[in-house]
């Protein structure tokens, strides 16, 4: 029997508040599996943004390294939250399911870690297009955290 | 921080032959986390069936009962595959969600494995309704193991044409 180890696992964070539960219990499973963490956020591509609406032209460009500066340090700050300083970070940008399927492959993850209602996710989620898209291509575990609406509110 | 320690791990399996699959990265993880693991599958309502095909019917009773042996015939030998007699094997019937996340609350179920492409849940669990009812209500993480496509369509076929050849005689 092959039996597949798990030595790497991807979180994948957003700025919902339930982030900070996925981000613990992810963190708590990858310890219990003495595994390497990586916590990524994917930045909703701006670009695709401005294409529609042509009056924010000029703002682009901060904007994007804005968010991206504003992610970065979010993930530091939940780094710290979680205590350990080996935790590796990635910022991306663009369609998140392409986002976490490449950074999968790029880093050779084992495991993805996503929330299941978070505010931004929930509409996707439950209509399947966020997850599914992973799921349909990824040839990885996906490990689904509950948060509850309620924790939201 | 939340105490969030995996102790006891649940895999839902059916008859897809991507189970194995799912099963053995369960089981893995399980192993890894040095957890308990409880093997269910969930049997279909044959009488919800039954009354859609009537022509069923006669045979309603001895295909719950087979169903039934063949559903623990099923997790005995995912059991052997895995090579460890001490897992917990369980049969329920009923509604997938429901039965799933009954069973996780009776034996106090840490974890959710299940898999993504099964025939039959394939459309329910990614698009929708075993999921969704799954993770809406599940206060416990769920683990979805990916398991290929080709292979459920495949299935898939050969069932669809033999229950095709037993319709027609």
């Amino acid at each position: 029997m092959k039996t597949p180890k798990i030595n790497k696992v991807l979180i994948a964070l957003d700025y919902d508040p339930t982030a900070k539960k996925v981000a613990e219990v992810g963190f708590t499973f990858a310890n219990a599996m003495n595994a390497e963490i990586v916590l990524i956020h994917v930045v909703v591509d701006l670009v695709a943004y401005s294409l529609t609406y042509l009056n924010l032209g000029p703002m682009q460009l901060d904007t994007v390294t804005e968010l991206r500066d504003a992610s970065e340090q979010f993930l530091q700050k939940t780094k710290h939250h979680l205590g350990n300083n080996y935790i590796q970070t990635v910022v991306r940008e663009g369609d998140f399911a392409t986002c976490i399927l490449d950074t999968i492959k790029e880093m050779d993850i084992d495991v993805i870690v996503m929330g299941s209602h978070s505010r931004k996710w929930l509409e996707h989620i439950l209509l399947g297009s966020v997850t599914a898209d992973v799921l349909k291509h990824t040839t990885i575990p996906m490990f689904i955290v509950p948060t509850k609406k309620r924790d939201i509110d | 921080m939340k105490k969030d320690k995996v102790e006891k791990i649940l895999i839902a399996l059916d008859f897809h032959p991507g189970s194995e699959k799912v099963a053995e990265v369960g089981f893995a993880m399980a192993k890894s986390l040095g957890a308990e693991v409880v093997l269910l599958h969930v049997k279909v309502q044959v009488v919800n069936y039954s009354l859609i095909y009537k022509t069923m019917g006669s045979l309603k009773l001895e295909t719950v009962e087979q169903l039934g042996l063949a559903a623990e015939n099923f997790l005995k030998n995912s059991k052997y595959k895995l090579g460890e007699h001490l897992i917990k094997t369980l049969v329920k019937e009923g509604d997938f969600a429901v039965s799933i996340l009954d069973a996780a609350k009776e034996m106090a179920i840490d974890l959710i494995v299940m898999g993504s492409n099964s025939t039959r849940w394939l459309e329910e669990v990614i698009l929708g309704r075993v999921t969704n009812k799954v993770l809406q209500q599940s206060k416990i993480p769920l683990l979805i193991v990916p398991t290929r496509k080709t292979d459920c369509n495949n299935t898939f076929i050969s069932l669809a044409s033999n229950a095709e050849g037993i319709s027609t005689i």
